[in-house]
């Protein structure tokens, strides 16, 4: 007898767009102060209507088709019923019964995670909770009111808190990959809510698809860690429930980070109706098999097929090819450098050894040119042919150009250093060795 | 000249007059002017006056302004107050917005404006536009100027009167089961909803501004098709507009029906009082003098319309009032608020009776187990839209009546006579309004006759889709033939 965790996941990933969702407003609402980007149409005002975003409605059939989904020939919004005081309309536009995009599926190692559906909608105010004048108030922030949301919902497919993390990080990876959201827990781009049950496993019932009869929602959850702690402490929580011989209730709970619990917010009886129905003021979508496919060939190679290309045409390590392959940006920077090998027809070094340079002495890419990365890397393996009075001088007037680069460094940004070797490097012209230059720049920068 | 003789003129012949130094902006502007000082308080047709601004914007304008398209230039409008206007206060005909002073302008006020129109003032109206007698206003009563006593149609009302009273030009109004066409008729105007999408509907305030278009009032075919050029086109504000193609409705205005062929839905006329179904009929040998061919025809049940319209309304309407929930609407009945039925009550207590049944009632079609009544009325909404689609491969234009009554007096409706008598007639009356609303059609109504009391009777004539000028040409058609044309109440005169 086994207790197995059902889980399903609900993420909502914010579209980095210029403008929000329905109007002309801008959409980056990060460290803004509060309702200063507003307009009629994100303030609910009477008479002032939603007019929808294309690049939100292309950049969420991207999504679904990274997803493996099946994209709809027409596709709706509907108006989602409830009130809260940052919803200005007293509805959200949402998806109901026909998403942009639905039954796909993500693989995370060797298992497929099937998605139920991808959907657009719009992001609700914040509600500020402060003190003014002495009197405890809520506020309301407007800006992030009508901003792109995406929501992804998996199929009940996770089974431990560890796959759910693995599921969160490759949908991040996945839309940063396709430039559509940072996907950053921490300032709210990605959000999840996770449905756990748990299921008690006997000989008899291993059915795959026998539901436990309830399952708990958990919200606030705003980082990595707090997943994975959150859906732990849930699932624990319900076992030893279930070990007493109780079922445990359906319901919404809320994880609280600073006790480490998950608390009941609302009980299967307080469920809401949110009488879906059709958004009359926006005509339904309809999408051509050609806009389709046009879409499709926008999406650029994924990490996944990246990896494997890697490990084939470069003879990396899976695990060197993942690490380089986190992000678009790196991945595209290691080719970039593999091409300035090929031009400098430097026959020494191998693919491996620059990707072992950028992971291990982490470069940073955005500060040191390819050309000058494999410069650098070449350098180490060549021999003196340059005085060293002349790299005392050369290494002296870099320094003294580059002052802000030193004072990076001495504030404790070791990156800076690798940007002042590049210098240094451009001006020996591969005449010295790098133990040597790094040795000699860092005497100087810690004299 | 003398004032008096401006009433009768057309928009186009005031423009000509202006041209030619017989009449001055300033002139047409007082004409309206002084028939609101002497005569407003007992019409009762607008809710805000913005006579001040209008006499300063009129010195902005120059004698020469007219250049031979811009036909609204210097001419009075009045506007319904479901339009948004910027820096003016917008109600709704609702307490609930009594202060909203909105800082945008709905698109078609906006074009009617950039033409060169000058506003009055904004109009009376039901609340939310949630009525057909303009009694449901918050604020006002509005009298027929034809006889002071009786209502005057609605929801837009306050439009009609300010346009049949004399005190504007041209009225920008908005049209959800009958509240353009209804008024338009018994007020003895020309009113015209354009076909749905072709004009904007933002900027409109209402409890189901999906069902709602905006369209025109005036005093004649002429100024109709004038305004209805104004405020047609793509809007960028609003999803559900397209770009219309062939626009310019006056200068395309004839009068010849050769060949058209007309359809009279005969189960509509066979439930109207006999004077209304005599003076159609009398309108319909006119027309056939023009030139075209009337036929009959059948209907499909005369009370499904309104109930198809009754599911969609009703799911929009406690969802756009939604946002009325005291956060930003600053109106608040009770000083403390302890529970939250007190806040409720304190946040909602604006709102008027009838309004306040549609939002308790309402959910109830929309909650879980309603969802097979909307699916289902979706089909029926498509199949019936077939039905009327084909009919239009034969026909031109569909006539029926514009109203089920023509005197009716204010403060009779609440009487329980009136709904029993009405509950026949409401069926009837959702068989003429709701075609063109739930299909999108446009719609023309306009003065055919005068009953026995002698208020005005008017005709409501739907035509397919983006055939405005068919509709406009069979009104023009008529209005050149009866000479019915700015009508004037001898009330007021
Ligand atoms: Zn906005």
């Amino acid at each position: 007898m086994t207790y197995q965790p059902i889980i399903g996941l609900e993420v909502h990933v914010e579209l980095k767009t210029k403008s929000k969702l329905f109007c002309g407003c801008p959409a980056e609402h990060f460290g803004t102060k509060p309702n200063t980007q507003t307009c009629p149409v994100c303030l609910g005002l009477p008479g002032a209507l939603p007019v929808p975003n294309k690049k939100a409605v292309d950049w969420t059939i991207l999504l679904g088709l990274a997803l493996n989904c099946s994209i709809h020939k027409v596709s709706r919004f509907d108006r989602k019923n409830y009130f809260y005081p940052d919803l200005p309309k007293g509805y959200q536009i949402s998806q109901y019964d026909e998403p942009l995009a639905s039954k796909g599926f993500v693989k995370i190692d060797t298992k497929k995670i099937r998605i139920r559906r991808v959907h657009l909608e719009e992001d609700a105010g914040k509600l500020l909770h402060e003190e003014v004048n002495g009197v405890k108030s809520t506020l309301v922030d407007f800006n992030r009111s009508g901003v792109a949301l995406v929501e992804i919902v998996t199929e009940p497919d996770v089974r431990s808190s560890e796959e759910a993390r693995t599921f969160l990080k490759k949908m991040r990876q996945i839309a940063r990959y396709l430039g559509i959201s940072d996907g950053d827990m921490e300032k709210g781009t990605m959000r999840l809510e996770p449905n756990i049950s748990v299921k008690l496993e006997t000989r008899n019932t291993k059915h795959e698809d026998d539901l436990p009869p309830y399952k708990v929602e958990i919200k606030n959850i705003n980082s990595f860690n707090f997943a994975k702690k959150a859906i732990d402490f849930e699932i624990a929580r319900q076992v030893s429930l279930l070990e007493k011989g109780e079922t445990p209730l359906q319901e919404t709970r809320g994880w609280d980070e600073k006790k480490g619990v998950t608390v009941s917010q609302r009980g299967k009886g307080e469920a809401h109706d949110y009488r879906y129905f059709p958004e009359p003021d926006i005509p339904p979508m309809e999408f051509s098999k050609s806009q389709i496919e046009n879409l499709r060939s926008q999406i650029p190679e994924l990490a996944e097929e990246k990896i494997a290309r890697f490990i084939r045409e470069y003879n990396l390590s899976q695990y060197d090819a993942e690490i380089l392959c986190d992000s678009r940006e790196r991945a595209e920077y290691y080719e970039s450098t593999i091409r300035e090998l090929k031009n400098l027809r430097i026959k020494e070094l191998t693919e491996k050894t620059v990707a072992n340079w950028i992971i291990n002495k982490k470069v940073d890419t955005s500060k040191v040119a390819p050309e000058d990365l494999v410069k650098m890397i070449a350098a180490t393996t060549q021999t003196t042919s340059m005085p060293d009075e002349e790299l005392e001088k050369i290494i002296k007037e870099v320094i003294s150009k580059n002052p802000k680069a030193v004072a990076d460094y001495q504030g404790g940004k070791e990156q800076a250093l690798m940007f002042l070797i590049g210098q240094v490097m451009r001006e020996t012209k591969g005449k010295r060795g790098f133990d040597k230059m790094k040795t000699v720049i860092e005497q100087r920068l810690n004299a | 000249m003398k004032n008096n003789d401006l009433f009768r003129k057309t928009i186009p012949e005031l423009q000509n007059l202006v041209k030619e130094r017989k009449v001055s902006y300033e002139e047409i502007l007082q004409e309206n002017i002084k028939v609101i000082s002497t005569q407003e308080e007992k019409v009762n047709a607008y809710i805000t006056l913005t006579t001040k601004k209008a006499i300063e914007e009129r010195k902005k304008l120059s004698p020469d302004g007219f250049n031979g398209h811009n036909y609204l230039y210097g001419i009075p409008l009045s506007v319904k107050d479901t339009f948004t206007t910027k820096g003016i206060t917008t109600t709704a005909g609702s307490k609930m917005l009594e202060d909203f002073i909105p800082p945008y302008n709905a698109t078609s006020y906006q074009r009617l404006i950039d033409e060169g129109a000058v506003m009055l003032g904004k109009t009376n109206m039901d609340e939310f536009a949630h009525g057909f007698t303009t009694e449901y206003s918050a604020f006002k009563i509005t009298h027929n100027p034809w006889n002071l006593n009786n209502v005057p149609g609605g929801s837009s009302g306050g439009s009609a009167a300010s346009i049949a009273a004399g005190e504007a030009r041209l009225s920008l109004a908005s049209e959800n089961f009958g509240s353009i066409i209804q008024p338009s008729s018994i007020c003895g105007i020309v009113g015209m909803k354009p076909t749905y999408g072709a004009a904007s509907r933002y900027g409109i305030i209402a409890m189901a501004s999906s069902l709602e278009c905006p369209g025109i009032m005036g005093k004649c075919v002429e100024d109709v098709a004038i305004g209805i050029d104004a405020i047609i086109g793509l809007d960028p504000l609003d999803a559900t507009t397209f770009s219309y193609s062939a626009k310019n409705f006056f200068p395309g205005l004839s009068t010849s029906l050769k060949g058209k062929k007309i359809a009279v839905i005969r189960p509509i006329m066979e439930n109207l009082d006999k004077e209304m179904v005599k003076t159609i009929e009398n309108a319909l040998k006119t027309l056939v003098k023009a030139g075209a061919e009337v036929n009959d025809i059948n209907w499909y049940d005369l009370g499904l319309d309104s109930k198809i319209y009754d599911v969609l309304y009703r799911s929009e309407v406690a969802s756009n009032l939604a946002r009325y929930d005291g956060i930003r609407y600053g109106y608040r009945s009770l000083a403390k608020e302890e529970s939250l039925n007190d806040y409720y009550l304190s946040t909602r207590d604006k709102f008027g009776p009838h309004v306040k049944r549609q939002i308790i009632t309402d959910p109830i079609l929309l909650s879980s187990d309603g969802d097979d009544v909307y699916r289902t009325v979706l089909k029926l909404r498509r199949r019936n839209q077939q039905y009327i689609d084909l009919l239009f491969k034969k026909y031109s234009a569909i006539i029926s009546a514009a109203s089920t009554f023509t005197d009716l007096k204010i403060g009779e409706v609440a009487k329980p006579e009136w709904r029993e008598k009405n509950r026949r007639l409401g069926k009837i009356n959702g068989a003429m309004m709701c075609p063109s609303v739930l299909y999108g059609y446009p719609a023309i109504s306009f003065p055919i006759g005068f009953s026995k009391s002698n208020m005005p009777i008017g005709v409501n004539v739907f035509g397919f889709r983006c055939q405005e000028q068919e509709l406009l040409n069979l009104a023009y058609s008529f209005q050149e033939e009866s000479d019915l044309k700015c009508l004037r109440p001898e009330l007021l005169s």
